[in-house]
């Protein structure tokens, strides 16, 4: 349940039930602190975050607890008032800027805890498409579940998605396009990997603003990602997956 | 000066299908214009030899499209059916854009076959004269786990390309009932991958369009 | 107001419509680009050569007026002209393309970057367009209006500092933005005057503070008073050009004192006449992807007739066309006026 009052009011941009009862039940176990990450997370305030993760980790929360119940919580959040058009972009910035921040604190223990990476993803932007927030985000996150991620950049032609997947030896590979007008060339990428004899070496997942689940089964994806949180669940499906 | 655009279009009707750059000559573009009964093959440019590509780019919609050239008149050609009503033109985007940009034989010995992409099947393409007119019917060397999705799905995408008359799952026609493997044959390839096809052809539709998502000025 | 017996020009008719004054028709005029390929074609004049270059830019310009018969000439295609004379980086494209800068490499940080450089009139790309305006002038006398255009300085700052730096900037730090803003709005006036001076009879200023990015909100805090400044500095009547959803800031638009506001497709005329009001004209919208690009003229004619319908003075293209857009398709827009009039007052 949510105790911290500035948390409420932001909660009260969550109008739909489904997204009340998911984001909600990010806040269950009612941790002040954390609820004091997500709103600071909310706010932009990356400075305030950046001390409030180091205490949590300081008082022995475990990294997984604060980027869930912290971090990923509160972006939850910006992304339902972006898309209601609560916030604009300058304020998704700030909190993604303010997620970084927290994840300076997180990233270290994640890699030095030993754990063997649970996989690589290849992340890009497709081609013709020069949008990388979202995308920036979603391999953020990806690094703080626990992945080795290749980012390669914007405007990623297809076969840089495939050398890319050759070289590191991915198994997974994230398109990105914020564009209806970039978005089919997630089409001809896929379309690529089958051309050279690769499709089935891979496990692809598509995301972005105006890409939805339709598009990608009819594009022949093997997951869509609805926003960075779900990003990251998709590749740990598809890793288990394989 | 050149012929002026108001008069391009009296004389020759609308442009069907425009391609910006030509890749074999100079950039130049080149426009498919249709007025019932003819197309015509133009361009604004006055380069020396544009009316030769013209002439040449032509010849090869009617090798690869089955249309016929437009006696003496070294830009045009039409189909047997005359065209009415813009009959046969559903599938000429794909044949101007084979026409101009691509330089190869479209074989027909072996009938009408394609390696699919999503099976290990070969496509097949069968042609007879029955009741229902001029019919064409997709099929295959059933070596895939359900091959008769994909001649549905093939048979599909012939239809929506090919702008044809369906008479079943697998079967179609032209609507003007000629027999035309040429176009069929362009076809194929296209048809066993909608959603790629599809894609390509957005892909092209994007370009040159200026908004504030392509500016970089947008998030969605 | 409509008065079919008035005699005027070209230039005349888009003057008064942008003054709210009588017109015998309403005036076909587009605020940014109408060259296609085919018409680079007809003239050899390809981008991004005639983006450059300033006899062939007026040669592509002029076919705006001599074979698409709309009634003023925009000789700037782009957006980039500014940004390339103070140095971004540039990626030119071709003949179907339009050039870009590459604000992923921004040259500036702060505002104590921010320098106009020496000779920035004298610059290739800003020489295109006043020279230009120059031969248009000379070659239509005061028969055509001749558009200018000069960036805003919300587009600038996007092309010098990058999209994602300036709009973090933009909440980190409110007052260091509007310096920024304040700075680079001389470059605005500086290259407006230029093309003033040079013979346009109106500017565009094209400020992309579109509501794909930014709320309405920033309009007011950041850019009204800008731009009513704008209306001070440059004498001649404004255009300003949005594109994107922008009805929410639409009011505060209106009190800018700009002459008219060019405006996307993605909000009704309807909705659009309602939020302005009688505060400043409206020009546009006929779609671009959907319409222009993709349809017949049949459907422009229907657009053009829906636009006039609500009271949109003006009548344009939503923005800069594709350029593979069908020349039959942009004759359909002064056809569709010509014959939405002589429907209303002739019959």
């Amino acid at each position: 349940m949510i105790k911290h009052e500035g948390l409420k009011e932001e909660f009260k941009y969550v109008t739909k039930p489904d997204e009340q009862e998911h984001i909600g039940g990010l806040f269950a176990s009612g941790d002040m602190l954390m609820q004091e990450i997500a709103y600071n997370l909310i706010t932009g305030q990356n400075d305030q975050v950046g001390i409030l993760v180091k205490k949590a980790l300081d008082e022995d929360y475990t990294a997984n607890i604060v980027l869930d119940d912290g971090l990923i919580a509160g972006m939850a959040i910006v992304g339902v008032k972006f898309r209601d058009n609560v916030i604009f972009v300058p304020e998704v910035l700030i909190s993604a800027r303010a997620m970084k921040a927290g994840m300076e604190h997180i990233e270290p223990i994640l890699s030095a805890s030993g754990v063997e990476p649970i996989g690589t993803v290849i992340m890009g932007t497709v081609k013709g498409d020069l949008h990388d927030i979202g995308k920036n985000l979603c391999i953020m996150m990806l690094r703080g579940g626990g992945f080795s991620v290749h980012d390669l950049g914007v405007d990623t032609k297809p076969y840089d998605f495939i050398d890319a997947v050759m070289e590191h030896e991915a198994a997974i590979v994230g398109m990105s396009a914020l564009l209806t007008t970039t978005m089919p060339n997630m089409g001809t990428t896929i379309e690529a990997f089958e051309d050279a004899g690769m499709r089935d070496e891979v496990k692809i997942m598509v995301g972005g603003a105006p890409v939805t689940q339709e598009f990608a089964d009819e594009m022949g994806a093997d997951a869509y990602g609805a926003n960075a949180v779900d990003c990251v669940q998709k590749a740990k499906d598809l890793s288990t997956a394989k | 000066m050149n012929i002026r655009p108001v008069e391009v279009i009296k004389k020759y009707g609308r442009c069907i299908e425009l391609i910006s750059m030509d890749p074999f000559f100079n950039d130049i573009t080149i426009g498919l214009f249709f007025k019932e009964p003819n197309l015509t093959v133009f361009s604004y440019s006055r380069l020396d030899g544009t009316s030769e590509r013209l002439n040449q780019i032509r010849d090869r919609i009617v090798d690869v499209s089955g249309a016929m050239p437009v006696e003496n008149s070294p830009h045009q050609a039409t189909f047997e059916c005359g065209m009415k009503e813009g009959c046969c033109s559903a599938p000429l985007r794909f044949a101007l854009k084979e026409a101009v940009t691509k330089d190869r034989d479209l074989d027909l010995s072996k009938g009408i076959v394609c390696k699919d992409l999503r099976s290990d099947m070969m496509i097949k393409v069968n042609y007879e004269e029955n009741s229902n007119g001029n019919t064409y019917t997709v099929s295959g060397d059933d070596n895939a786990e359900k091959p008769i999705i994909r001649y549905r799905a093939i048979a599909n995408g012939l239809i929506k390309y090919g702008g044809f008359e369906r008479l079943d799952n697998f079967s179609f026609r032209l609507s003007c009932n000629q027999r035309n493997d040429k176009i069929v044959n362009l076809l194929l390839p296209l048809a066993r991958n909608i959603s790629a096809t599809e894609e390509s052809l957005a892909a092209e539709d994007a370009a040159g369009q200026m908004t504030t998502q392509s500016l970089g000025f947008s998030a969605n | 107001m409509i008065d079919i017996n008035l005699k005027l020009t070209k230039k005349q008719r888009v003057l008064n419509a942008l003054a709210g004054k009588d017109v015998d028709k309403p005036p076909v005029s587009n605020p940014t680009n109408v060259a296609t390929v085919e018409l680079m074609d007809y003239v050899d004049a390809p981008f991004p050569d005639a983006c450059r270059d300033p006899e062939l830019n007026a040669k592509l310009a002029l076919t705006g007026h001599t074979e698409l018969g709309f009634d003023s000439i925009a000789p700037y295609f782009s957006i980039i002209q500014e940004s390339s004379a103070l140095g971004c980086e540039m990626q030119w494209e071709q003949k179907d393309n339009w050039p870009t800068v590459r604000m992923g490499n921004p040259i500036w940080k702060s505002v104590s970057d921010i320098k106009i450089p020496s000779g920035f009139l004298e610059h290739q790309d800003n020489v295109a367009i006043t020279r230009s305006i120059n031969i248009l002038k000379e070659e239509v006398k005061d028969d055509v209006a001749i558009l200018g255009k000069t960036m805003g300085p919300w587009t600038l700052a996007y092309h010098v500092f990058g999209v994602e730096p300036f709009l973090l900037l933009s909440i980190d730090d409110p007052e260091e933005t509007k310096k920024i803003l304040r700075k680079l709005k001389e470059i605005t006036i500086l290259f407006g005057q230029a093309q003033i001076d040079s013979g346009a009879d109106v500017l565009v200023v094209p400020d992309h503070a579109t509501g794909d990015l930014v709320s309405g909100k920033y309009y007011d805090d950041f850019l009204l008073e800008i731009h009513q400044e704008l209306v001070e500095d440059l004498k001649v009547p404004l255009i300003l050009h949005i594109c994107g959803r922008t009805v929410d800031r639409m009011p505060s638009i209106a009190k800018t004192g700009m002459a008219a506001f060019h405006f996307d497709s993605k909000n009704l005329p309807s909705e659009a006449m309602e939020a302005v009001g009688e505060g400043i004209r409206l020009v546009g919208n006929i779609n671009n992807p959907e319409t222009l690009y993709s349809k017949g003229p049949e459907d422009v004619r229907q657009e053009v007739y829906r636009a006039l319908d609500s009271g949109v003075q003006l009548i344009a293209p939503e923005c800069a066309i594709p350029l593979k857009t069908k020349i039959e398709n942009l004759l359909a827009i002064p056809d569709a006026v010509n014959e939405w009039v002589s429907n209303k007052f002739q019959s």
